[in-house]
């Protein structure tokens, strides 16, 4: 029993096995060779920022790929999540627009990135009219980037 | 023995079997940024005039702090001689929201700068008039309250019945200001109108028009104190009427005053002729 079991073991093993291709002469033949890198990137995302009273466009910071090491076929995703208002820290009900917008103007939800370098550059807007119309008091809203790793 | 044997020969096999490593993909990661503003609770409106005042709360200055998105109430007064050219906020004329001297402004929202120009009031005709009247507070007589009149500047005091008297007052633009404490508690802008008789109307712009009788010595005003709105508002006129008795200074009916001036030298000459010769009998 205990042979059988070495035998069987043993075919096992062997059907297993990857079997190094030698080839038989130097005109001919090839040599598959497999490797995985883990992909590795680094993405820089806005710091808080103060709004000063009245300014109607903010530069918020700016996202970018520093470096760099991914799938041809990914992409590195961020994605912008905000309520789009900031909300007195007393009266709930008291808030103050804003939008997040991109360098051509554009509301910024999300972007994707491919090299080290990439960047998009965001700034926050408040209306003139939502400005007048304030009511006193601290305000202040949180936004999040979600940086994802993603088919191209 | 074939143990160690077959042991060794699948330790062999096992060193020499390849392996697929599977790289493991990042996951999303998500990180918050906070984004806060601080909106002032007062907001400061800074005044820039030549010959006029302004006041808010009744009193005058160069600067005012008002609360945020509050209302404020100026009270814009040319100095004697002046009269009110223009009212510029932020850079924007608001003349024409003058309403009897006062400003209402909208909202506040953000620092403000006023600026009033003024130009001379036009040469007042020689006749004057007298203006008299009754101040009142809720039915009331207003005692003690200082009044300011202008363009010449007069002042007096309102007595215990709340009565007052301006004198030698010249038709034409003018403005009248109570004042308690030296801070001011009532406005009023009136043209003073030389008509056919003693009247009073409220215009558009929140001025009045005090028609004077031309054939008599003044106008009776009754102006009624509104302390919240900070107005005087003439609600009655009554001519004063000329006095019967001659006053220094009077030069009308003079042919009436030379005769009976000819009538007493005539009797004084006819009773020293008469008593001379009762001496000589």
């Amino acid at each position: 029993m205990k042979k059988l079991f070495a035998i069987v073991l043993t075919f096992a093993l062997l059907a297993s096995l990857s079997v190094t291709a030698f080839a038989a002469n130097t005109t001919g033949g090839y040599a598959d060779i497999t490797t995985s890198i883990a992909p590795t990137y680094t993405v820089t995302i806005p710091a808080d920022v103060n709004v000063a009273f009245n300014a109607t466009e903010t530069a918020f910071g700016t996202i970018e790929v520093t470096a760099s090491q991914i799938h041809p076929d990914k992409c590195i995703k961020v994605e912008v999540t905000s309520d789009g208002k900031l909300e007195n820290s007393i009266d709930a009900t008291k808030v103050i627009p804003y939008a997040i917008k991109d360098s051509q103007g554009a509301a910024f939800t999300s972007a994707t990135y491919l090299t080290e370098g990439d960047k998009t550059e965001l700034s926050i807007h408040i209306t003139a009219n939502d400005w007048n119309a304030a009511y006193a008091g601290d305000y202040s809203d949180t936004v999040t980037f979600t940086v994802s790793y993603e088919n191209k | 023995m074939k143990k160690i044997a077959a042991l060794l020969l699948c330790f062999l096999l096992l060193c020499t079997s390849g392996v697929t490593a599977f790289a493991a993909e990042p996951e999303a990661e998500e990180t918050n940024t906070v984004i806060s503003v601080t909106v002032p609770d007062s907001h400061k409106i800074t005044v820039s005039a030549e010959n006029a005042k302004v006041f808010y709360e009744g009193v005058s200055g160069e600067e005012f702090t008002v609360e945020r998105l509050s209302t404020p109430r100026l009270l814009i007064r040319a100095e004697s001689g002046k009269a009110i050219k223009s009212v510029t906020l932020g850079g924007v004329d608001v003349t024409a929201l003058l309403h009897g001297g006062y400003l209402d402004l909208a909202p506040v929202y953000e620092d403000k700068v006023i600026t009033i120009t003024t130009e001379d009031e036009p040469v007042a005709p020689k006749d004057t008039y007298t203006v008299k009247g009754k101040v009142t507070l809720n039915g009331q007589p207003l005692a003690e309250a200082q009044l300011e009149l202008r363009s010449t500047l007069k002042t007096t005091k309102t007595d215990k019945e709340g009565n007052f008297v301006f004198t030698d007052v010249e038709p034409g633009e003018h403005s009248l200001t109570a004042l308690k404490d030296s801070k001011v508690i009532g406005y009023l802008s009136f043209e003073l109108k030389k008509d056919n008789k003693a009247d009073v109307a409220l215009l558009e712009d929140g001025t009045y028009t005090v028609s004077i009788d031309q054939n008599g010595a003044g106008v009776e005003l009754h102006l009624v104190l509104n302390e919240e709105a900070g107005t005087l508002a003439p609600t009655k006129a009554v001519t004063v009427q000329k006095p019967s008795t001659p006053q220094t200074g009077d030069n009308t009916n003079l042919s009436w005053w030379w005769l009976l001036a000819v009538l007493s030298a005539t009797c004084i000459v006819v009773l020293e002729t008469y008593r001379r010769k009762k001496k000589v009998k």
